[in-house]
């Protein structure tokens, strides 16, 4: 298919709507001098960093996605998905929830490097088992009943079919770097000042001292160097999907690799209990703390559902422009360097009123997650529906039309369950939210807070209501997946 | 299919239709008074906070003066002179009548940023405040000294700054980065002051074996140190105060260094550009009246600036305690940028 000028123009104002925040920076780009051996060297570090992060988040998740498979043979899928909720537990509350049982439970923990690479692997095992389990999917099951009947050992089969899976795992890979390489509080908490990310250097330019030229300086120096990686990954040639059938991939199952899954969920769960009593008796002591609990419950539902409402738009838009070729360099190439400036630039954005205050961080966080959620297996989708879309389009069929009928139908539950994930992120997250609303609006800013004014015990007894509103956010949209999937069927 | 979609759909919009609608209503509510507010105060979020002095003072304000407050949230003390900034390059109409939570850190750059009016301070100030705190345009309602906290009888009492340097506390400490954090910078700051730049950044080097964590903020070495994870913390001395108030703890203890120790003081400032600047005058002559000292005292778990305030109560402790001389502070701040070059190098 070709795309037609009003197609690309229709594309131009998509992107420009999603895009439009950044524009806000231009005027304050200027040269500013940049000590640049230090800020080499930094990178250097936290490159190294984000690598080994990386890999050993592979590793832990490749056993992981095997206990996935494990579980998902043995339990009904609606436990299922309460299950896959229960592994995102890490990446949905404050890092310090689960860096202070960890170091708790664990005295002897590392600091310094392996600290943060260990930490990091920990933090992110569940959502890259989830990830791989998908590729895995996605890319094996045609030869699920050929290796069982073999008696193909589980790596066995993923060393024989590794040039199936190679790309989308280089493509989480980088995904994973980007992360890494842009988080903020656990290569400093954990590492010291020597690992710390070019990350704090462009909000110590913001915030200490309101140097913007400089924090843009930074900001293209890491555009510019995650650009490279993924300019390097385009080389890779990326075999077309096939379409995951429903069949058990029995050879992939170990019920060991839900050990790393579980674990980091079970430290959380642990630290909470330590400090249930000593919370509700503070509570108890001071019940102020708990005024306007409502207010940001429902602000954290209202931030989820909006976030994985343009989340869903946004993928579904994005779904129907992938159908071109032309428009797929672009949604390969999209990435968010910084979450900083990310955040900066809607601080600029004028609009004061609760309602578009709420609108403006839904539409942040959709920028901050949606290029993580496209690399989730939605461009491998897309392209795994080629031969049928070339087949439409010889046989007359409009892009709209082809779209209407055969993209959007096949992309809808993995668009759903991607948005429901979104959603999740958007109700645990207080660091780019608050940067850009000033002031508390839902729940993980309002438990940030309490952290921030010495009532740790009360905030972590009070984050099970994020959980809550994360699993209804996550509950609404598994149930659209699930009800798309099987009217697929 | 098409039915379920339409259903999902429509459920999805009620749902944030329902959401919008509480969200309105209750900003309504709240927003009622601060349509016909008469005066607007800019602050860092925390100090709104239920738990916070805020909400008392606007409701005590208003009862006394008939002025309604209408706050103006920003995300925390460091952000309030880029808000400031970015509300003057964007000619924004909600201007701020009074601003609250400026520091000893950001007053050169507040002084340079925008013109600020003179305020009439009474002469009721407190004492053990070094007398050049004061300025013409800024006015401190709260403040207090800085220290390592622990818990007595985890830890050897040090009596100067170099004993931190002993194998005693190997491990011990819990700072905060200076380039994310105030506190973080307070502490560089404050052991340039008592040092020199070059003894000073020895110092730190020295320090390393004894540092445990270094944090991007104040509130995460804190839950670090209340978790057990650091015998000692960088914090304010009124830290022990919440412990020993709330949770009935007396183990959390503040060392009282023989050097003089550094301080942290939250200023109230009216800028030039105010509408109602008498009402703003009259609100920051009201932060100092002792109910309002009081109020702010035991809700930000800060010293009043007023006499008298603190006597009888557990916040009357840190008596005659050494403070920095504040022109070595300026100085210093006057090279925060070079100081905070040098202090990254040193990979701590």
């Amino acid at each position: 298919m070709r795309p037609h000028l009003k197609h690309g123009l229709f594309f131009a104002i998509f992107i420009l709507i999603f895009l439009f925040p950044y524009l806000r920076l231009v005027p304050r780009m200027a040269f500013a001098p940049m000590d640049l051996e230090y800020v080499c060297s930094n990178y250097v570090n936290s490159f190294l960093q984000s690598l080994m992060s990386t890999l050993l988040s592979l590793v832990f998740g490749l056993f992981g996605a095997l206990g996935l498979f494990w579980l998902e043979g043995r339990v009904r899928a609606s436990r299922f998905a309460l299950l896959e909720f229960v592994v995102l537990l890490p990446a949905l509350l404050p890092a310090l929830f689960l860096v202070v049982p960890v170091l708790n439970l664990i005295s002897f923990f590392p600091f310094g490097f392996t600290g943060v690479v260990l930490f990091h692997a920990l933090a992110e095992v569940g959502i890259v088992a989830l990830a791989l389990k998908r590729i895995f999917a996605q890319r094996l099951t045609a030869y699920a009943d050929t290796a069982r009947m073999s008696g193909s050992s589980a790596f066995f089969l993923l060393r024989k079919t590794a040039s199936l899976w190679r790309v989308d795992v280089l493509n989480l890979a980088l995904i994973l770097i980007i992360y890494f390489l842009t988080s903020f509080s656990i290569p400093l908490l954990i590492g010291g000042s020597s690992l710390a990310s070019l990350e704090i250097s462009v909000f110590e330019s913001l915030v200490v001292h309101h140097n913007w030229p400089l924090a843009m300086n930074l900001f293209i120096f890491q555009c510019v160097s995650i650009g490279i990686l993924l300019l390097a990954l385009s080389f890779f040639k990326t075999p077309v999907a096939e379409e995951p059938e429903k069949m058990r991939l029995s050879v992939l199952e170990n019920p060991l690799g839900i050990f790393p899954l579980f674990l980091p969920p079970l430290f959380i769960l642990i630290g909470w209990l330590t400090q249930l009593p000593k919370g509700l008796h503070h509570l108890s002591l001071q019940p102020q703390v708990l005024h306007r609990w409502q207010h940001y419950f429902m602000g954290s539902l209202t931030l989820g559902f909006l976030t994985a409402g343009c989340v869903f738009v946004f993928l579904s838009l994005a779904s129907y422009f992938l159908q071109f070729k032309e428009f797929r360099r672009f949604f390969v190439s999209f990435f968010t360097p910084s979450f900083v400036i990310l955040g900066f630039s809607f601080f600029l954005l004028p609009g004061l009123s609760l309602l578009a205050l709420e609108t403006k961080i839904a539409w942040a966080l959709t920028i901050a997650f949606v290029p993580t959620l496209l690399r989730f297996g939605l461009l491998q989708k897309v392209l795994s529906l080629e031969a049928q879309l070339e087949m439409a389009s010889f046989l007359g069929g409009g892009s709209f039309y082809i779209f209407k009928k055969i993209t959007w139908p096949q992309c809808l539950p993995l668009v759903s369950m991607l948005s429901g994930l979104a959603g999740v992120w958007a109700v645990g997250d207080f660091s780019l939210s608050r940067v850009i609303a000033g002031r508390d609006v839902n729940l993980a800013m309002w438990v940030q807070s309490l952290v921030d004014q010495y009532r740790w015990d009360m905030a972590l007894v009070l984050s099970a209501l994020i959980l809550v509103a994360a699993l209804m956010v996550f509950g609404f949209f598994w149930g659209l997946s699930y009800v798309a999937r099987q009217k697929l069927i | 299919m098409k039915r379920s979609l339409w259903t999902f759909g429509v459920l999805f919009l009620v749902i944030i239709g329902c959401l919008v609608l509480w969200t309105y209503k209750n900003e309504l509510v709240s927003s009622d008074g601060d349509d016909e507010a008469d005066l607007k105060v800019m602050v860092y979020s925390g100090f709104l906070k239920s738990w916070a002095p805020g909400p008392e003072i606007a409701l005590e304000f208003e009862k006394k003066h008939k002025i309604k407050i209408k706050w103006i949230e920003v995300n925390n003390a460091g952000m309030i002179l880029e808000n400031l900034a970015l509300r003057k390059q964007e000619k924004m109409d909600e201007k701020p009548d009074v601003v609250l939570g400026l520091d000893l850190l950001s007053l050169p750059e507040a002084r340079a940023a925008q013109a600020w009016k003179k305020i009439r301070t009474p002469s009721v100030m407190i004492k053990d405040l070094p007398t050049t705190v004061m300025t013409p345009e800024f006015v401190p309602f709260d403040w207090a000294p800085l220290t390592f906290i622990f818990r007595r009888t985890e830890m050897p009492t040090p009596a100067h700054i170099d004993d931190l340097l002993k194998d005693s506390y190997a491990n011990a400490l819990a700072l905060q980065d200076p380039r994310t954090s105030s506190t973080g910078l307070y502490f560089l700051i404050w052991t340039l002051a008592l040092k020199g730049d070059e003894a000073g950044f020895e110092f730190l080097k020295n320090l390393k074996p004894s540092i445990r964590i270094i944090s991007p903020s104040w509130s995460a070495s804190y839950s670090l140190f209340q978790n057990n994870q650091a015998p000692m913390v960088f914090s304010f001395f009124t830290s022990t105060l919440y412990h020993y108030i709330n949770e009935g703890d007396s183990r959390y203890q503040p060392v009282y260094f023989d050097d003089p120790h550094i301080y942290s003081i939250e200023y109230a400032g009216v800028p030039e550009s105010c509408e109602n600047c008498l009402g703003a005058q009259k609100f920051v002559q009201f932060l100092l009246t002792p109910a309002i000292q009081k109020i702010i005292m035991e809700k930000n778990y800060m010293l009043p600036v007023v006499d008298g305030v603190r006597k009888g109560t557990p916040f009357d402790f840190p008596k005659n305690i050494q403070l920095i001389d504040q022109s070595k502070l300026d100085e210093l701040l006057g090279r925060k940028q070079e100081l905070l070059e040098r202090w990254k190098k040193l990979n701590l």
